[in-house]
């Protein structure tokens, strides 16, 4: 013969359905957030990744030079340096076409367009801008090198930053669902405050009783918590296979492996109901 | 009924006065006074101790204080003058850890029986084992001998709303016995069941005494308290009155 009631408790009551229901809804949104900030994080390192790996060289020709000759030199010097892994000029009639659809077809003709290099460097040694200048300073070419780094400083500002949101969000959402148990173990048992007095008559002591609220609550948590996280999968799921959203995969790429961080999440629940209703249980009961 | 053996040591010899009143008195808030006033106090001045292995009657009209002062034994209500001892320390000083200590050496049968609704006959019963953590496995067989001699043999399962009041309280009378305690309280604990069943009880109640446990049963009934032929604390007008020799009363009569 065991006990039934583990926990010594009555069976939920409706208050707790509703219960359940905000807390999966809390756990829901912190899995999003969470889920975004992987997929942020991985769109900011392809960017950047890209980006650094790539260089842009402006050469003016000096002489009699044309520069389309100066350019072609140019990628040849650039070609030869160690850590590059291609270099080759922007051919005049690409550049136009590359602007075409910003300017349209009348100002073209009349527009000094500059000679540029298209430098992709190694990934795994990039060669260093100083090391360029120096390569095309020895040829006497004058050129000026955009590494982007500009546009890396603020890709990465703005990965850091969604970061940083998607990060308060989630601390935020664990905070409230911490809020909503920590309330309703005040409901709980001050509802069962004639259970708690049978119990501690018949000698429980304060943290036997706050076990018992913990072991509810933690339980509660953790299933509702399984709910929302299992509705976040579902979500990623939806956007990934849907081929509709294509676009919003490129800004967030979702990757299948991601689902994996969704696992901890009915633990975590667990984990902060636990502890919220312990320690509100402890100082309820100090204070009677 | 098995739980307890002759063997069994059940209160340490050196705490010979399991229960010390000293100069207790008890005040209320309310109908205009703060509580603090003795003169509107509803017990004064008890002065009386309860010897290890002693068997007393505690009576009084309706509104005497009987329920107070097995609350102030119990830790339930802190007095408002002097100070309670319980085996030997004084509970004005014990944390709620030790208040929780203290109260695993106490059963007590309440009068409006206080059990719990969601648990079944076997759990209620067993809900001071189940306090201390010990094992179901070891103590099952011993409730269920204890609520066999309780008549409640066949009612194992049953939730409490579907017990008749006799059957409620034989079931909080088992629950009080269930551990061993070394001090027994009962409010009333034979209020609800026949002459017979109540005789029976206090068999129990005589038994757990003669094996050391030191028993106060507050009670009306008159009939019992002649049966039994145990000495009485009577309280009146807030003071308690030996009706016996036997019983250790240093004042308030």
């Amino acid at each position: 013969m065991t006990l039934k009631r583990k926990d010594l408790l009555p069976i939920q009551d409706t208050r707790e359905v509703s219960l359940r229901y905000v807390i999966a809804v809390l756990f829901f949104l912190a899995s999003m957030a969470f889920l975004i900030v992987l997929a942020s994080n991985r769109a900011a390192t392809g960017w950047s990744r890209e980006i650094r790996s790539e260089v842009t060289v402006q050469v003016r020709p000096t002489g009699l030079e044309t520069g389309s000759v100066a350019a072609a030199r140019a990628a040849e010097v650039l070609a030869g340096v160690s850590g590059v892994k291609e270099a080759a000029a922007i051919e005049p009639e690409r550049a136009k076409e590359l602007i075409k659809p910003w300017l349209g077809d009348a100002v073209l003709e009349d527009l000094p367009l500059p000679n540029l290099v298209e430098v992709r460097l190694d990934d795994k040694a990039p060669a260093k801008t100083a090391a360029l200048s120096e390569a095309l300073a020895e040829k006497e070419i004058d050129a000026t090198i955009d590494d982007h780094s500009t546009w890396l400083e603020d890709i990465e500002k703005s990965a850091l930053i969604i970061r940083l949101i998607s990060i308060s969000i989630f601390l935020l959402i664990a905070s409230a669902a911490a809020a909503v148990v920590g309330f309703a173990t005040r409901a709980g048992l001050t509802a069962r405050a004639n259970i708690v007095e049978v119990l501690s008559l018949c000698g429980a002591t304060d943290l036997f009783i706050a076990r018992r609220f913990q072991y509810r609550f933690a339980r509660m948590a953790g299933l509702s918590g399984l709910f929302g996280a299992g509705a976040a999968g579902a979500v990623m799921a939806v956007i990934k296979v849907t081929a509709a959203s294509q676009s919003f995969l490129l800004a967030l790429p979702f990757s299948w492996l991601d689902l994996l961080v969704l696992i901890p999440c009915p633990l975590l629940a667990a984990v902060i109901a636990a502890f919220t209703a312990r320690t509100v249980t402890l100082r309820m009961l100090g204070e009677s | 009924m098995a739980p307890i053996s002759e063997d069994d040591d059940i209160f340490a010899p050196d705490h010979r006065q399991v229960v010390v009143f000293d100069g207790v008195g008890l005040g209320y808030e309310g109908h205009g006074h703060t509580g603090h006033d003795p003169d509107h106090y509803i017990l004064k001045d008890l002065n009386f101790s309860l010897e290890a292995g002693s068997f007393h009657f505690l009576t009084g009209p309706s509104g005497a204080g009987k329920t107070s002062l097995l609350r102030m034994i119990y830790l339930s209500q802190k007095p408002s003058t002097g100070e309670v001892s319980l085996f030997g320390e004084r509970i004005s000083y014990a944390n709620r850890n030790q208040t929780a200590q203290l109260r695993r050496r106490i059963g007590i049968v309440f009068q409006d029986f206080r059990l719990l609704d969601h648990l079944d006959v076997f759990d209620n019963a067993a809900l001071p084992l189940f306090v201390r953590g010990e094992d179901p496995k070891r103590f099952e067989a011993d409730v269920q001998e204890l609520l066999n001699w309780v008549g409640l043999k066949t009612r194992l399962h049953a939730m409490p709303d579907v017990l008749s009041g006799g059957e409620k309280q034989r079931l909080a009378i088992a629950r009080a016995v269930v551990n061993r305690p070394t001090l027994i309280l009962a409010d009333e604990p034979t209020g609800n069941i026949d002459h017979a069943m109540g005789l029976r009880i206090m068999r129990l109640f005589i038994e757990l005494n003669r094996l050391g446990a030191t028993v106060l049963i507050a009670t009306h009934d008159e009939a019992l308290i002649r049966a039994s032929g145990m000495p009485v604390l009577e309280l009146r007008e807030g003071r308690v009155h030996k009706r016996d020799l036997t019983a250790t009363v240093r004042g308030g009569s």
